[in-house]
């Protein structure tokens, strides 16, 4: 093996994932941040305002703090499990992050493509679906093996949960897999681009349903059962430091994922509104891809601070009835959906 | 790649060794959502995408959390101390040999037909024909840009349409059987 081959399959991969990790890291830490300060802001507080300017520092001191924090392993756990446990939990969301197209190809002079993605693969869609379905093993593994009656209790009803919202999250992205016809998400976006609107409009039952089992399957308010911040028990009584922050750290990556994801599937991604992005990436492929990615960030932006506006103003379902809400209700209208617009690609938006 | 390959079988059959030696369930269950995990891999090299990735979903993603969840309630002490029986292991040893060998026999004096390629076929059928070399060319590029999930589906649901139906409708009659035999009457 030559070192170019060795640079294409091992090392170009390499610099693209830390390019990549380096703001997803930095996001995730910085939304815990923007979340406590826009709660505050919403209930007439200031928020954490002391570390640095605005608080900036804050998420670095949290941090540091939870790292220095002892990592207690209970005598009755399974000390193995317990221990890759978090990593179930936030290794998923990480992953996902690879297929996501950021922006239009970067053209090189010599005529090289290279694409704003790290793995620009077929599956696309599904394989972020496989992954995450992974982490569900997070919340399970954590709580059986903490060797305690709560924390069991509290994984079963995260699992269920999780398993209860994971249908209809599926069916409705199916529902923009079947309009655009691929899993890819460039394609998506491409495909929304040639019809000249965005999917939220053939789909708008799909983003209600996605909308509202996105928040479910990452365990925030009004679905916040699994966590339940000061009152109820969850799986992660045991836990402490920084494997505890991991669960948050993923829960973070999911939501900022979640946004990510939504933004593709149904806001365009980096299609830039009320431009023809075609002409303007003939003329300045440049300007278009760094264009492209700050819109893409913003409507994920706009994504991210919806569901910190939920939180701050809904209070949380009964057990019994968030179960309700994902197969009664999203359930059925997630199939039905499903039909719906099968129909109209058959007819209208051949 | 044949490195690769012989350490992901060695991987996936100790997986599988985990899940039959391993005292406890959990452990077994734990073993056995690694070799799901692995087998995806290996239709990953394949260059099965589509049946990996659907395998990490259902397998690993789906079925394995019911199994789990599943395997939480019964494991017990008691369970975990009973002496396990090895009755039937030297029988089941010779009949897996048995078809081992068989499989492997088969395999050995199978007669492996390539599917020969349109590009094959037009060069050696006309090899001056410049106009269907081109075309089987065209074909062929265009065979290359078909992604998996296209091809999977499109075999799914032209050729094998019927077994599909008849599957979807056998699942179907066993979930309703499911319910019917697990719920009480109200």
């Amino acid at each position: 093996m030559d070192f170019a081959t060795i640079m294409q399959y091992v090392g170009w991969p390499l610099i693209k994932i830390v390019i990549l990790l380096i703001p997803v890291f930095t996001v995730v830490a910085y939304m815990v941040w923007f979340e406590r300060r826009l709660l505050a802001f919403f209930q007439s507080r200031l928020g954490p305002n002391r570390v640095g300017p605005l608080g900036l520092i804050q998420p670095i001191a949290d941090g540091l703090k939870l790292f220095l924090k002892e990592d207690l392993v209970p005598l009755n756990s399974r000390p193995f499990l317990f221990k890759i446990a978090p990593i179930f939990a936030f290794f998923p969301a990480f992953v996902g992050f690879a297929i996501v197209s950021w922006a239009l190809p970067w053209v090189t002079p010599s005529g090289k493509v290279h694409p704003f993605v790290v793995a620009d693969v077929d599956l696309g869609i599904l394989f972020v679906l496989a992954i995450s379905s992974l982490s569900i093993f997070g919340i399970i593994l954590a709580g059986w093996s903490s060797g305690s009656k709560y924390p069991l209790f509290g994984s079963l009803r995260s699992a269920s949960q999780m398993l209860a919202y994971e249908v209809p999250l599926t069916l409705s992205v199916v529902a923009v897999v079947l309009l655009a016809g691929s899993f890819r998400l460039s394609d998506i976006v491409a495909a929304q681009q040639k019809m000249g609107w965005y999917y939220l409009f053939p789909g708008i039952l799909a983003f209600g349903v996605y909308l509202v089992s996105a928040v479910a399957e990452t365990n925030r308010v009004p679905f916040d059962l699994p966590e339940g911040e000061s009152e109820i028990i969850g799986f992660h009584t045991e836990y402490s430091g920084m494997r505890f922050a991991w669960y948050f750290v993923g829960e973070y990556a999911n939501v900022t994922l979640i946004s990510v994801l939504g933004t593709t599937l149904f806001l365009g991604g980096y299609d830039i509104p009320f431009v023809n992005d075609a002409t303007l990436y003939a003329a300045h492929p440049w300007l278009a891809s760094i264009l492209g990615v700050g819109v893409f960030a913003a409507k994920a932006a706009l994504f991210a601070v919806f569901f910190i506006w939920i939180r701050a103003t809904w209070p949380r379902y009964r057990y019994d009835q968030l179960l309700k809400i994902g197969w009664v209700v999203l359930l059925p209208i997630a199939l039905a959906n499903l039909v719906v617009v099968a129909l109209l690609k058959l007819w209208l938006l051949r | 790649m044949t490195i690769l390959w012989i350490l992901l079988a060695a991987f996936i059959a100790a997986c599988a060794l985990g899940v039959v030696l391993s005292r406890s369930p959990i452990t077994s269950a734990i073993s056995l959502l690694v070799g799901f995990v692995g087998v995806g891999v290996l239709y990953l090299c394949l260059k099965a995408e589509f049946v990996a990735a659907v395998q990490v979903f259902v397998y690993a993603g789906g079925i394995m959390v019911l199994y789990v969840i599943g395997v939480m309630f019964t494991d017990s002490e008691a369970l975990r101390l009973n002496r396990q029986t090895h009755m039937q292991a030297w029988p089941a040893f010779f009949l897996v040999l048995l078809l081992f060998l068989w499989m492997g026999h088969k395999l050995y004096h199978a007669e492996y037909k390539a599917v020969p390629s349109a590009i094959t076929i037009a060069v050696a059928t006309s090899p001056e024909d410049e106009a269907r070399t081109k075309q089987a060319l065209e074909a062929k590029a265009a065979l290359a840009r078909d992604t998996n999930p296209r091809q999977v589906s499109v075999a799914l649901f032209s050729d094998y349409l019927y077994p599909f139906e008849a599957a979807s409708v056998l699942l179907t009659v066993a979930v309703l059987g499911g319910i019917f035999l697990a719920k009480k009457e109200v």
